[in-house]
């Protein structure tokens, strides 16, 4: 282990400066994140533009460009690297460049902190919000891990990938051309299955790979597997025939709540369901994703339906108890013992948001990606509302959402709610 | 004990076969220069004995070791300088050392900054910044540090000045004869390795076609000349241990593989009516462009 700690060191020398442009980039795109929140809507569309451009756009490809520099300094290809040669054994390497991924997706943490910090994220919140951008992380990992470790340098990494995106474009136009127009679709819970089946393929491909790579250095049996993989997964996405179970019956994950800088769910299993939810009512509970300060609670959605315009409900689940002197001071005058919901308002007290809603983008498939942070302002009740009610139920309208802005004024809570008002359980 | 043993070691890519059915003894303490001329499988060779390459079939042992089994403790043992290895070429000559001297616990730092001065190495410069001969001068100095039971130097001298080779040349044998290390040299090139191998094998075609020690090559190999009058030069039969015979007016000339002071004049004159025989000695170049040319002749020969 000394060793690999070893070379992990002389790795995070070799890529310093990479790292800092990492940390450089993304923190750049959190600040015009942050000043776009109080701009108005014109303005903040351009700023939220270059910050999503930024964060979702520069930051994994320079994620890459690591995996790659990680990888090709102790190449497990190439037969005239330096490593090769002297006693450092393919276990250690190995070790070596897995510690030397997991230092790199600290970066990307480290550098939110402070933004979370500054958005009154509490410790578990940062926890969630941390755990993602290392799922955004090994992510890119998975996806880059064998082109990057099958290529002998960074044209050829390029190369690959460019190959790979095209073939995966062209094949999928492919795939349309075979479909009549009018005929109706894959149901969603197959392509669920395939997709999950697809991804578990590749990550065991990948990690597979790896192990063969480092280990053995079986170049030819790695190359054949990886081509095996690929057979695999473009049979599957085009005619794997079964769902599986876990994707029948509503279950699978389709709308979930997130995080401001996250990228995937952080509160799953609250939130599931399988069917579109245009004219359906969707319960989300406002735990991890909901942010509730003074001003207003804040919930960040993330929808897997592109075309999403329909019903949402929210509704507060359970909540923990919290200090009561957090209680007072978040909510001045109310000096009585908290109760049930105003506990988790104190709780989950955030302020400030990144991406507003431009519901009119939504159903734009080809800007849906772009638009799948959403933000839904709701205004709270004042403590003394909010005092002996176990929980507040809130519906809106997603079209409405755009009419729901933030007010300062914590003291008028009915005029900040322009679509349907918040209606108490 | 051998520092290297390869039996029957084989290497194919493909239909086309770089090594064939090659067997080599490389005594412990020699400086073994493995020769032949551009892709005879020196380099395939090596890089199956570094375990960098899998042999076909046959198999070799380095230090004792099975060349497919060595692990980071044989390794430790063995140095590896090569023209094709790449170096890390971001660092310094100083983190370059840094970064090395960990892994080898015998590691001798008063060693290595002898070595730096010698070399005239700045340790401040970044690799990618140095000529080829300064760089092939840091990667033998890594090399050279721990002091190394064996060390493979594979086409070391390509391309470098002959300031350069010498200092190189010179560095490594002073090294290598204070802790008699044993060095296997590849070149295509014999007036490289003359000065300081004192075995040589010659590799060509991807078989082994000479392997002893030097000063016994240049002992059995002579270019004898036999002169005498035109008509009567008749070469009634050469032995086999001649090699290109030729005859052009008043003078044969060949090749002896076998010489012995002793027999020579006796036994030439009884085969060629000549009258004077003159034995004169070969260098080991001339002697590996014999043995290399006969090779290829032995080659063609079935095929015709």
């Amino acid at each position: 282990m000394r060793q690999a700690v070893h070379i992990l060191r002389k790795d995070l020398v070799r890529l310093k400066w990479i790292l800092m442009l990492l940390g450089i980039v993304l923190g750049g795109g959190l600040v015009l994140a942050r000043i776009q929140a109080g701009l108005d809507a014109e303005t903040a569309a351009m700023f939220q533009g270059a910050a999503k451009v930024m964060i979702f756009g520069v930051v994994p490809l320079i994620q890459v460009g690591l995996l790659m520099g990680l990888l090709h300094d102790d190449s497990v290809v190439a037969l005239d690297v330096f490593w090769l040669t002297r006693p450092i054994s393919g276990v250690e390497l190995l070790a070596a460049k897995a510690l030397g991924w997991m230092m790199i997706g600290i970066v990307p943490v480290a550098v939110s902190v402070p933004f979370w910090l500054t958005h009154d994220f509490g410790w578990a919140q940062i926890g969630a919000a941390a755990q993602q951008a290392l799922r955004a992380h090994f992510l890119i990992a998975v996806v880059a891990l064998p082109f990057a470790m099958m290529s002998v340098s960074g044209s050829k990494f390029v190369m690959s990938l460019i190959v790979a995106g095209g073939g995966i474009l062209l094949f999928s136009l492919v795939l349309q051309l075979g479909t009549t127009p009018g005929e109706e679709g894959v149901p969603r819970a197959l392509i669920q299955t395939r997709a999950w089946l697809a991804c578990w393929i590749w990550i065991a491909t990948a990690l597979t790979v790896a192990a063969n790579q480092f280990l053995r250095r079986r170049t030819r049996t790695s190359r054949a597997l990886l081509a095996v993989a690929v057979v695999g997964v473009l049979f599957i996405v085009a005619c794997w025939p079964w769902t599986l179970g876990a994707f029948r019956d509503g279950s699978a994950t389709s709308t979930s709540a997130v995080r401001p800088n996250g990228v995937e769910s952080i509160d799953r299993a609250e939130i599931r369901t399988d069917s579109k939810p245009s004219g359906d009512r969707i319960g989300i509970p406002l735990r991890d994703g909901a942010v509730v300060s003074r001003r207003g609670v804040t919930l960040y959605i993330q929808t897997a339906f592109l075309d999403w315009t329909g019903k949402l409900d929210v509704s507060f689940g359970e909540a923990t108890p919290t200090p009561f002197e957090r209680f007072s001071e978040l909510m001045p005058g109310a000096m009585e013992p908290p109760n049930h919901a105003s506990q988790y308002f104190i709780r989950h007290r955030i302020t400030g948001a990144m991406f507003r809603v431009n519901p009119t983008e939504l159903p734009n498939r080809f800007n849906a990606a772009a638009e799948r942070f959403c933000r839904l302002s709701f205004s709270t009740r004042p403590a003394a509302e909010l005092a002996g009610r176990p929980a507040v139920d809130v519906a809106e309208w997603m079209e409405d959402a755009e009419l729901i802005r933030f007010a300062d004024d914590a003291h008028e809570p009915e005029k900040r709610v322009t679509g349907r008002r918040i209606s108490p359980r | 004990m051998n520092a290297i043993e390869t039996h029957q070691l084989s290497r194919r890519y493909g239909k086309a076969e770089a090594v064939h059915g090659l067997d080599l003894t490389v005594p412990a303490g020699s400086v073994y220069a493995f020769i032949g001329p551009n892709g005879a499988g020196k380099t395939t060779t090596i890089r199956m004995l570094m375990n960098l390459l899998e042999p076909t079939s046959g198999d070799a042992r380095v230090l004792g070791v099975d060349s497919r089994k060595l692990s980071p403790r044989e390794r430790r043992r063995i140095g590896y300088v090569s023209e094709n290895q790449k170096l890390p070429d971001w660092m310094t000559v100083d983190q370059l050392m840094r970064y090395c001297e960990p892994l080898y616990p015998t590691w001798d730092r008063d060693l290595e900054k002898k070595l730096l001065r010698k070399f005239e190495l700045p340790p401040e410069r970044k690799l990618k910044q140095l000529s080829r001969g300064m760089m092939m001068k840091a990667a033998l100095l890594s090399s050279l540090a721990y002091r190394p039971e064996l060390l493979v130097l594979d086409e070391p001298f390509n391309g470098l000045d002959p300031l350069v080779r010498d200092e190189f040349i010179a560095g490594a044998l002073e090294v290598s004869e204070q802790d008699e290390w044993t060095i296997f040299i590849s070149s295509h090139d014999i007036n490289e390795v003359e000065q300081l191998a004192d075995w040589v094998g010659i590799v060509d075609a991807g078989r082994l076609t000479l392997a002893e020690p030097i000063d016994a090559l240049l002992a059995r190999f002579r270019t004898i000349e036999i002169t005498g009058l035109a008509d009567d030069l008749q070469i009634c039969s050469a032995p086999e241990t001649w090699l290109e015979v030729e005859q052009a007016g008043n003078l044969v000339r060949a090749i002896e593989t076998r010489y012995s002071p002793d027999d020579l004049e006796r036994d030439c004159l009884h085969r060629i009516k000549g009258q004077a025989v003159v034995a004169k000695p070969m260098t080991l170049r001339q002697i590996f462009v014999a043995v290399a040319r006969d090779g290829r002749n032995q080659a063609r020969k079935p095929a015709a």
